[in-house]
C-alpha cells in the first residue's frame, strides 16, 4: 500500500473535501476544504476528480513524504510556494498553482504561510479513508471523517488510493488571479437584518470590518463598532449557512465557515455570497474589509459567472 | 395562522419563517400554540420535500434542515434560484396537508443521576426549590420529544420537561462537558454527543453514544423521536458502557406509530 507520512504535521492540518451535505437536519456539519478553489484546481493539477481528499494546512509548516513517485500539487495562494528536496538534497520550487512529481523518499515542505490562511496539497489518487456520509472531509471540533476525526499530527502515515496507469505530466496554471483575497466581500441582507437598529445597519455597510486571530475553520471573528439590536441577540434556533454573519449580544460580528454549526440562536445581519467564500478565508488578521450588500438574485448570477471562470481556467492548464 | 415568511440566506440559503419573525421589534416570543404549529409545518414541510428530493421532482435543493418555527432550504444556484424554488414551494404549501411529522419512535433512554456525574444536581434542586430525589423523579416523569437537532452531530433539542425544571443556562458555559452528560435549560434536555464545551445544567449521564461512526447507524435520533428515560445504577451504567463499545448497539426504539407534536398542555 502506498503511504503518505507527515514528518512535521503542521499547527492545524486536515485533510478535506468538498464537505458532506444532506445529513445537517441530524446535527452532522458540512465541513470541508475553506477555500474551495484551490481546492478544485490542486486536485485537477494532478489528475484527481473534483473531489478527491487533499490535506488543508492551516497556516503550513508541514513537511511530508510519500512512498512511492507520486504527482502533486499546491493551490491557494497567490506567491506561498512549497520545497521539494530530493534523496541527494537538490531543492527545487513548487509554486502555487503548479504540480511536480514527488519521488519515494523526496521531502516536500511547505514554510509557514504568509499570503493566505490555507492552501491545499493535492495527492495523485488522493486518499483512502472510510468515507463518512460520503465524504472524508474532517471536522475535528465533531470529531468526524478524516484520520479518526481529529487534527492530523507529527508521525502520521496516511493511505493514499491507488494512481492511474498513466500519471499526467507535470501541468501549471498561468493565471493565479483566482487566488487573490476580496478586501470588498459581497454579501445578501438577512434573514434577520431587520432585527437590528437603522443605525446598527448603516454601520455594517460603512465600516471597515478588522479581521481578528480568533479566526478557525469554524468562524471569522470581526472587530469594529458595536451593532445594536433593536430588542434581543437571541432568535429561537434556526439553520445555519457557510457565510451567515451572526452578531451576539456584545455586537461584533462572526462570519460562519465551514465547520460551523448546523443551527444556532443569534441574529443573522446578512450573508457572504458564495462566490467570496473562497476570497474570504484567504484574509489574514490584521487585515480588513468592508461589506457590499447585493440581491439574492445577483448573487446567483454572479456564482454562475464563477463556475463557467472555474471551467475556462480547469481547459486551461498546460503542462509545465 | 401568521403567514409564512420567505428570507434569503445568501444565493445558497432561503430561509422559511413560519412565526418567529415577527418578535423581531419586541423581543417577545411567540405563544406556545403558534411556536408549536410553526415546528410542525417546518417538519412536515421539510418531509415532504425529501420525499420529492429523493424522488427527483424538485431539483437543487441540497439541504433540508429544520428550526424551531422555521425551515433552512440550502440549494445549489448553479442548479437551481430562490426564485423558482419559491414558487414550486408556495404551490406545494397550498396543497399541502399538515401530514403527521413525528418518526413514529419512542426510545427508552437509561440515565445515571448522581453529583459525580451531573455536577449541577444540587444546584438544581436549590434554585428550583426542590430535592435532588424530586429533581431526578421530574426529569423521568414525561414523556419528551426531539423537537430539533444540531448543533453537534447527533444532539437533539428536546422538548417537554417539566416546567418547574425550567432554569436558564449557566452564566457562565463549562470549557469541557464530557460525552453522555444529560443536561437541562430553558424546559428543554440535551444530551452531549460528543465531549464539547457547554452551558446546560448538568444532573445525570446517559451511557451510550448518540453519535458513534463505528455504528451502521452512526446517529440514533431522528426529528420527532419520543424520549422517556429511567434510571440505573452505577453497575448498569458501566455494562451498557460496554455493550456499546466495538460499534455496538445495545438500545433499540420502540415503534409506537404516527403522533402529534408534544404541546406543553399535553403534560
Amino acid at each position: 500500500m502506498s503511504t503518505l507520512t507527515l514528518i512535521t504535521a503542521g499547527p492545524y492540518s486536515t485533510i478535506q473535501d468538498k464537505g458532506r451535505t444532506g445529513q445537517q437536519a441530524l446535527g452532522v456539519l458540512e465541513g470541508g476544504a475553506m477555500d474551495k478553489d484551490a481546492l478544485r484546481i490542486a486536485n485537477h493539477l494532478v489528475g484527481n476528480e473534483d473531489n478527491a481528499g487533499a490535506l488543508e494546512l492551516f497556516m503550513g509548516g508541514t513537511r511530508l513524504l510519500v512512498s512511492e513517485a507520486r504527482m502533486v500539487s499546491l493551490a491557494g495562494s497567490t506567491a506561498d510556494n512549497a520545497i521539494i528536496r530530493s534523496k541527494n538534497g537538490v531543492e527545487t520550487l513548487l509554486p502555487s498553482g503548479q504540480s511536480a512529481c514527488l519521488d519515494a523518499g523526496a521531502e516536500l515542505f511547505v514554510p509557514p504561510l504568509r499570503h493566505t490562511n490555507t492552501v491545499i496539497i493535492a495527492v495523485e489518487g488522493g486518499f483512502d479513508l472510510p468515507l463518512l456520509y460520503g465524504s472524508v472531509a474532517t471536522s475535528a471540533n465533531a470529531k468526524l471523517g478524516g484520520l479518526d476525526g481529529r487534527l492530523l499530527a507529527d508521525g502520521d502515515v496516511l493511505p493514499l488510493g491507488p494512481a492511474a496507469p498513466l500519471s499526467p505530466p507535470p501541468l501549471i496554471l498561468s493565471d493565479l488571479s483566482i487566488f487573490k483575497k476580496n478586501q470588498i466581500i459581497r454579501c445578501v441582507t438577512g434573514p434577520q437584518d431587520v432585527w437590528f437598529t437603522a443605525e446598527a445597519y448603516h454601520l455594517f455597510f460603512t465600516s471597515e470590518w478588522g479581521i481578528t486571530p480568533q479566526l478557525n475553520r469554524m468562524g471569522f471573528r470581526l472587530t469594529g463598532p458595536a451593532l445594536s439590536h433593536k430588542a434581543s441577540a437571541d432568535i429561537l434556533s434556526d439553520g445555519i449557512v457557510c457565510g451567515s454573519i451572526q452578531v451576539p449580544g456584545d455586537g461584533q460580528p462572526i462570519i460562519m465557515m465551514r465547520d460551523h454549526q448546523t443551527t444556532g440562536g443569534y441574529t443573522k445581519m446578512a450573508t457572504v455570497i458564495s462566490a467570496d467564500l473562497a476570497p474570504l478565508a484567504r484574509m489574514r488578521p490584521g487585515l480588513f474589509l468592508r461589506f457590499n450588500a447585493i440581491s439574492q438574485e445577483e448573487a446567483e448570477d454572479i456564482a454562475r459567472q464563477k463556475e463557467e471562470k472555474m471551467s475556462a481556467l480547469l481547459a486551461s492548464l498546460r503542462p509545465v | 395562522m401568521t403567514s409564512a415568511v420567505w428570507l434569503p440566506a445568501g444565493d445558497t440559503g432561503l430561509l422559511l419563517d413560519f412565526c418567529g419573525y415577527a418578535s423581531a421589534e419586541t423581543d417577545v416570543l411567540p405563544d406556545d400554540d403558534v411556536r408549536l404549529a410553526a415546528l410542525r409545518q417546518a417538519r412536515s414541510l421539510s418531509a415532504c420535500l425529501a420525499e420529492m428530493k429523493a424522488a427527483g421532482k424538485i431539483d437543487g435543493i441540497t439541504d433540508l434542515v429544520p428550526g424551531m418555527t422555521s425551515l433552512l432550504i440550502h440549494y445549489d444556484p448553479l442548479v437551481t434560484s430562490a426564485q423558482h424554488l419559491k414558487t414550486q414551494i408556495n404551490l406545494l404549501m397550498s396543497s399541502q396537508k399538515n401530514t403527521p411529522s413525528s418518526s413514529g419512535r419512542r426510545w427508552h433512554l437509561p440515565v445515571l443521576y448522581d453529583n459525580d456525574v451531573g455536577p449541577d444536581l444540587e444546584e438544581v434542586a436549590r434554585r428550583t426549590g426542590l430535592t435532588s430525589a424530586e429533581v431526578i423523579a421530574r426529569h423521568l416523569a414525561n414523556e419528551l420529544e426531539v423537537a430539533i437537532m444540531g448543533f453537534l452531530p447527533g444532539s437533539g433539542y428536546l422538548t417537554g420537561v417539566d416546567a418547574s425544571l425550567s432554569l436558564p443556562r449557566r452564566s457562565v458555559p463549562r470549557t469541557h462537558v464530557p460525552q453522555g452528560s444529560v443536561g437541562i435549560a430553558m424546559g428543554q434536555t440535551t444530551i452531549y454527543p460528543l465531549d464539547s464545551p457547554g452551558g446546560w445544567n448538568l444532573i445525570g449521564k446517559m451511557p451510550v453514544p448518540l453519535f458513534d461512526p463505528a455504528r451502521a447507524e452512526p446517529i440514533m435520533f431522528r426529528p420527532g423521536d419520543r424520549v422517556k428515560f429511567f434510571q440505573i445504577d452505577d453497575a448498569e451504567f458501566t455494562r451498557l458502557k460496554q455493550a456499546t463499545s466495538g460499534g455496538a448497539m445495545p438500545l433499540s426504539p420502540e415503534l409506537i406509530g404516527p403522533t402529534d407534536i408534544i404541546k406543553a398542555s399535553d403534560i
